[in-house]
């Protein structure tokens, strides 16, 4: 999915620091009409800041946030059509579910019936029809995260956003979430920015993300672009795994002080590093003519659908994804070879 | 046999804690005029109490003064602990806050009764509200911080997102997480204000004494059997306080349990 023509949300140079700690560098992009975007940065990088800002909670000290086309830094929290579902999720103890969902309706002052009308649809969108009167703390976690998705969208605001929305909940229910959060989203046609430090989290539910690192966007894209495709190193290290050889490219060859040069292609002129995913090295127990590389195995990492090899090749570890035949021994002598195009460009740090 | 020696030192600790209180409420049931010799069970001392009408004036002013003093303390110290938690924190006026619980009464006895002689304030009931709301706030505001530190921030910005206003946040969202601590206090500044003596010896009129004072005045001639009938029922009010005041505070402890934080 690409951007709409003319963005829901167009952010602008936001600067914002605490003390020393710039929190956010001139940051700007825009969001689409209907996108589920995600923020994905490790701790610190800018991404809670950022969501702060939208929500209302944060003034940056420069910049400017438009949306449908009007300034959206002027509005108070409780007036701007945002909602933001809180990692704690926030329900209020004292009330039940149904109160909780109908708070946000009732402090627009909406009739009551058209209230009772909204909160029994949303409820039954997110299947807690039943609990309808149940006090939060008689809940599952991911019944708890329900209420505050269903609290959030039950104003049917322009934008929601989701502050790190699966990390409290364990393993299976975080599947289903997933999927629920996806099938929401496209149910109830509302923009959703996801704040996450999961990359799987951000790769799976959005249609783009941006990569944050130190206030910065890093890179902006969709998760298979920014898996193929990553521009820097930082990039290619956070999302997924990948062995990166620094070095330049010289005669049509990739040279790097560890290893004898590689073929490469025109793409890596000017690179300061290349990076090769797992899944496009292949291992083979006897050396041919493809063979790029020879090393010792020496770990084998079973993972279930497939297994991870860490050949290593001199001063380097190689990752390797083998998805079918017979786990290398550790200690095997193999060969290693991939095409020309696996080799990534990082042309930035 | 071996385990009831080894807490027997706790039994002792018991004995010292709670006999002076316990010969106290039998010797209110003491038939004799003379505190000191048991002749027997009776009851009389008791409506005797009513019929005094010194005692009774005593206890009017009494619970004037400790009804007022904990509206004046349940409303100043709650605006105090939101003051000091959410608005403006730091360390300075937090020991500020606490200062008055932890106090000298008698230095504060002088210090009002100074105070109130320089601007002239008559003495009464209202002397002593004042006075005891000093400390009565302090306590208030304790406790509801406690309250406040351990409630999630987020409850008020979700409120705030939801569109209320600060107003309708305060109302809907904390002060309800707030009334087990207020009502804790409420009942800790009542207590505290009921029995007080220094400070409303100092700043009580003398046609006007509270309880305590009352008490005292009495005592200072020797302890009478409608004294200790009147300990006990103290005895009993504060007792049933302390139990009020934990009920709340576990009722608090269920409505947060489950609850991430």
């Amino acid at each position: 999915m690409t951007v709409t023509p003319a963005p829901l949300l167009e952010i602008r140079n936001l600067d914002r620091s605490f003390g020393e700690v710039r929190a956010l560098k001139s940051v700007s992009f825009d969001i689409g009409e209907n996108e589920f975007f995600a923020l994905l940065g490790p701790s610190g990088c800018g991404k809670t800041t950022l969501l702060r800002v939208l929500g209302g909670f944060e003034q940056p000290d420069e910049g400017t946030v438009m949306l449908d086309g009007s300034d959206l830094l002027s509005i108070p929290a409780e007036r701007r059509p945002v909602n933001l579902m809180f990692q704690s999720y926030a329900l209020f103890p004292h009330m039940t579910v149904e109160r909780n969902v109908a708070y946000g309706l009732e402090c627009e002052k909406v009739p009551k019936d058209e209230i009772r009308q909204r909160v029994s649809d949303v409820l039954a969108t997110v299947g807690l029809t039943d609990k309808r009167s149940a006090l939060p703390n008689k809940l599952s976690g991911g019944q708890r995260q329900r209420v505050a998705l269903a609290r959030a969208i039950v104003k049917r605001p322009r934008l929601l956003l989701l502050d790190e929305p699966l990390s409290a909940l364990d393993r299976k229910i975080r599947a289903e979430m997933q999927m629920e959060l996806k099938r929401l989203q496209h149910e109830v046609g509302i923009t959703f920015v996801v704040v996450t430090h999961d990359q799987d989290e951000a790769m799976s539910l959005a249609d783009r993300v941006a990569v944050m690192d130190h206030g910065e966007v890093r890179q902006l894209d969709t998760p298979l672009n920014l898996y193929r495709r990553p521009r820097s190193l930082f990039v290619a290290d956070f999302i997924g795994t990948s062995t990166i050889l620094r070095g330049r490219r010289v005669n049509a060859q990739w040279e790097t002080p560890e290893l004898s040069p590689l073929a490469c292609g025109d793409d890596c002129e000017g690179a300061l590093a290349v990076a090769i995913r797992p899944e496009s090295v292949r291992l083979t127990a006897e050396y041919d003519a493809s063979t790029q590389v020879r090393g010792i195995v020496s770990e084998v990492f079973f993972q279930g659908d497939h297994a991870i090899a860490q050949v290593r090749v001199g001063e380097v570890a190689f990752l390797v994804s083998i998805r079918e035949g017979t786990l290398p021994e550790r200690g095997a002598s193999v060969g290693l070879s991939w095409d020309e195009g696996a080799l990534i460009p990082l042309v930035e740090e | 046999m071996r385990g009831a020696f080894r807490t027997l030192p706790l039994w002792a600790l018991y004995v010292f804690l709670y006999l002076p209180i316990v010969v106290v409420v039998i010797m209110s049931f003491n038939a004799s005029k003379n505190p000191f010799v048991w002749s027997g069970f009776s009851l009389k001392w008791y409506p005797e109490l009513l019929r005094d009408s010194e005692i009774m004036a005593g206890l009017r002013t009494t619970l004037v003064v400790a009804i007022g003093c904990t509206i004046i303390s349940v409303i100043l110290g709650t605006l105090l602990a939101i003051a000091l938690e959410r608005v403006l924190p730091s360390r300075t006026l937090d020991a500020a806050s606490i200062a008055p619980a932890v106090m000298p009464d008698i230095v504060l006895a002088i210090g009002l009764l100074a105070f109130y002689t320089l601007i002239s304030f008559s003495l009464g009931a209202v002397s002593v509200m004042l006075a005891h709301s000093v400390f009565g706030i302090a306590f208030v505001a304790a406790v509801v911080r406690v309250r406040l530190a351990g409630m999630d921030n987020s409850l008020e910005e979700a409120s705030r997102d939801l569109g209320a206003s600060a107003a309708r946040t305060f109302r809907k969202v904390t002060l309800p997480g707030l009334r087990p601590a207020i009502i804790a206090g409420a009942l800790l500044a009542f207590t505290l204000s009921l029995d007080e003596f220094t400070v409303a010896f100092f700043t009580s009129s003398p046609s006007d004494p509270t309880l305590p004072v009352v008490i005292y005045s009495r005592v200072r001639f020797g302890v009478t059997p409608q004294i200790n009938a009147l300990a006990t029922i103290l005895l009993l009010v504060s007792f049933i306080a302390v139990i009020l005041a934990q009920r709340t505070s576990r009722l608090s402890d269920t409505l947060k349990g489950g609850e991430p934080t």
